[in-house]
């Protein structure tokens, strides 16, 4: 039977995609007696092969230029969950495209700003030397075990580790920089360095590109009897009654409270790389902790307060001000409730404003406790922002940071969205934990809760991953069917379908 | 602007696991997966924005919004076609402004002299640019449906999940796309003849 116009006009849209034999056969006698069909099959045809013509390949010059300036400016600030990498930083100069700044020049900017950077003794403390690789010096290759000068300009020629001060320096082939001891400064002309500063030696270390610095810094901080207020760096606050070990961060979370206890100040600890916390009466005094916490002592410690790592600022701090917020992608491999405040919302992705990227998903966590502000306000911008902060803490595995937050929005009413993200990311934190069981209990209780949810989906679904990667076979087999029967076309449905099937053919009971 | 990277790490061979860097924000897996889609996304940029738009700024836009959503994704498709969904998004959404900052309507737009010498590379482009505004005349979505399914060659459903519009409305905007584009068509003297002449 011969198409109609409607029929072959479908089939004609489809040409480019390829016609069965059939079909064409079919096209193919409908235009032998259908001059309209044949005529708008000639013009789509002429229209296609003219629109084919345009260029629509970028040379590839502009293609690495919007890739690269792409990610300057997406991956702008870029949590790391691994706490030992958070004390490593590479920096790279952004969308530079002359690289030949004058490493003489840099290095004397370096040096005449120098003053303003010196906060522990001049001389380094051990010889700078080349650990691996291969560093031009003056025009002289130097390798394995060479020293460097104290201040110097040099090349990597290939990927090389070098000890300059007391930080260890990793930089890429092609790096290009200039080192001056005395400032316990880097000037990064070219390439990529990766920054390792021993925070035990108490020194600066900046690293200098044409547009900004990285400078890191000692740790500041005020303790009294009942609290820890960091101003500057990280601490951790151990040995609290009733309360696990915090981290005390100065951007996102400085401030640590006990219930007041009047207790008699105690003479002071010896000093070391932890310092002890004092007790005394009233605020005590900011002291600078030079990367070993030197805040005031005492004896008997119901707390102690370490610091951490590389006391540095917030890789925000030292960026350039953008008109567009960096997002905080969440590292957690676990499906998410949401990626916009908006749960109802399907979790595609969508674009707009322009360069801000996903609606709700570039709320930065303020300073402290975003939840703290919410008692009693039920304010619905500041609910947002208390769950992108405790979202942004679990992503950097901050699980207590997290939970404390979570705890403070259980005063504030929630909309029905916000409350299962809430009950999603506590079970995230059992997830980030360690704690399965806990976290499949939770996610099946989501799933129960608000089965009108997309929230519900996701968390049936992470219960019955959390089944399959730790729990007995038979009830991941169970979770992933009801996952099926619920949501014949869900977003997990390839996933779901896989792991059953590998479940199957495994045997395992 | 500075930015925050790692140096290059022993990539892992799955997929699974480029996109899992990816979704950390790994400067070097979003690289590595950008450098390998980039050109299906600039021709995508170029079938659903044509030239009213520099596909170069759109591909940094999308490749953007790619990195900020990549948390979110969570491979329920190829990247892919994940990738050419926010491409597809990020032109509408520019055309959509363009569209309202538009100061010349397309009736207005110079009518091409009829005694101008014909030269082949001159004529072809004549007639591409026409096409162009006939196409963008038909608004961003039936554009990006139209040209997807009829000029690329994709699959229905694939428009559809590009898009982000179901399967019906995309047959139905590609419908009256078709419909559209050939009216104008074959009313422009540049492009009514070349289909003239073919029949000939």
């Amino acid at each position: 039977m011969k198409p109609t116009c409607l029929q072959a006009e479908s089939l004609l849209q489809r040409r480019a995609a390829g016609l069965s034999a059939a079909e064409s056969l079919r096209v193919e006698a409908h235009l032998a007696g259908c001059t309209a069909c044949r005529e708008t099959a000639s013009m789509l045809s002429e229209l296609r092969a003219l629109h084919l013509t345009g260029q629509s390949q970028l040379d590839p010059g502009s293609r690495q230029r919007a890739i690269q300036a792409a990610l300057d400016e997406g991956c702008a600030s870029v949590p790391v969950a691994d706490r030992e990498a958070e004390r490593r930083v590479a920096v790279a100069p952004a969308g530079w495209r002359s690289p030949r700044l004058g490493v003489v020049m840099t290095l004397a900017a370096c040096v005449a700003l120098g003053g303003t950077w010196l906060l522990a003794r001049r001389e380094p403390e051990r010889a700078d030397r080349v650990l691996s690789g291969e560093l031009i010096v003056g025009g002289a290759a130097r390798t394995d075990g060479a020293s460097l000068p104290p201040s110097a300009a040099f090349e990597a020629t290939r990927e090389s580790r070098v000890t300059l001060g007391h930080a260890t320096v990793q930089l890429s082939g092609g790096t290009r920089v200039g080192w001056s001891a005395a400032d316990h400064a880097l000037a990064l002309s070219e390439g990529t360095v990766l920054v390792d500063v021993d925070a035990t030696k108490h020194q600066p270390f900046d690293v200098i590109t044409p547009r900004f610095r990285v400078h890191v810094l000692g740790t500041l901080f005020r303790v009294t009897l009942d609290s820890v207020e960091v101003l500057r760096g990280r601490v951790r606050v151990e040995g609290a009654p009733g309360t696990p070990p915090q981290v005390l961060d100065a951007t996102q979370h400085p401030r640590f409270d006990l219930p007041p206890q009047p207790k008699p100040p105690e003479p002071g600890a010896p000093h070391g790389t932890d310092a002890d916390a004092s007790r005394s009466h009233g605020s005590a005094p900011a002291r600078e902790g030079r990367g070993a916490g030197e805040g005031e002592h005492s004896a008997e410690q119901a707390l102690q307060v370490k610091t951490l790592g590389v006391a540095r600022e917030r890789p925000a701090r030292v960026q350039a001000p953008q008109p567009s917020a960096a997002a905080a992608p969440n590292a957690t491999r676990w499906p998410r409730g949401r990626v916009s405040p908006s749960s109802d919302e399907k979790d595609t992705p969508r674009v707009g404003p322009e360069r801000e990227g996903l609606a709700g998903r570039n709320v930065r966590s303020s300073r402290g406790d975003a939840a703290a502000s919410l008692r009693g306000e039920g304010d619905e911008a500041a609910a947002v922002s208390a769950l992108a902060d405790a979202r942004a803490q679990l992503a950097a595995g901050r699980v207590a940071e997290a939970r404390r937050g979570l705890a403070g929005l259980r005063a504030v009413k929630l909309s029905q969205a916000q409350r299962a993200e809430m009950a999603s990311l506590e079970a995230e934190c059992h997830v980030v934990s360690g704690n399965y069981a806990a976290a499949q209990r939770a996610f099946l209780a989501v799933s129960e809760r608000f089965p009108r949810l997309s929230a519900a989906e996701t968390a049936l679904f992470a219960a019955a991953r959390i089944a399959a990667e730790h729990g007995p076979a038979s009830e991941a087999r169970a979770l992933l069917t009801r996952y099926l029967a619920r949501h014949p076309k869900g977003s997990f449905v390839a996933e779901a379908t896989k792991r059953l099937r590998a479940l199957s053919e495994s045997g395992s009971p | 602007m500075g930015r925050l990277v790692k140096l290059p790490q022993p990539v892992p061979a799955s997929e699974d696991d480029l996109v899992e860097r990816c979704r950390r924000g790994d400067r070097q897996a979003l690289d590595q997966v950008f450098r390998a889609h980039a050109p299906y996304l600039e021709r995508v940029l170029h079938r659903v924005a044509g030239r009213s738009l520099d596909v170069e700024d759109l591909l940094q836009s999308t490749l953007v919004a790619a990195i900020q959503a990549f948390p979110g994704f969570r491979g329920e498709a190829q990247v892919r076609t994940w990738l050419a969904r926010i491409a597809v998004h990020t032109a509408q959404d520019k055309l959509r402004r363009v569209a309202r900052q538009r100061q010349l309507p397309l009736e207005a737009a110079p009518e091409p002299h009829v005694n101008e010498t014909a030269d082949s590379g001159i004529d072809e482009r004549r007639r591409l640019a026409r096409l162009e505004l006939h196409l963008d005349a038909l608004g961003p979505k039936k554009r990006a449906a139209f040209v997807l399914h009829v000029f690329e060659g994709l699959p229905l459903d694939e428009v559809a999940a590009l898009t982000g519009a179901g399967l019906s409305a995309t047959k139905s905007r590609v419908f009256w796309a078709r419909r559209e584009l050939l009216r104008r068509v074959r009313k422009d003297p540049w492009l009514s003849e070349l289909a003239a002449g073919r029949l000939r």
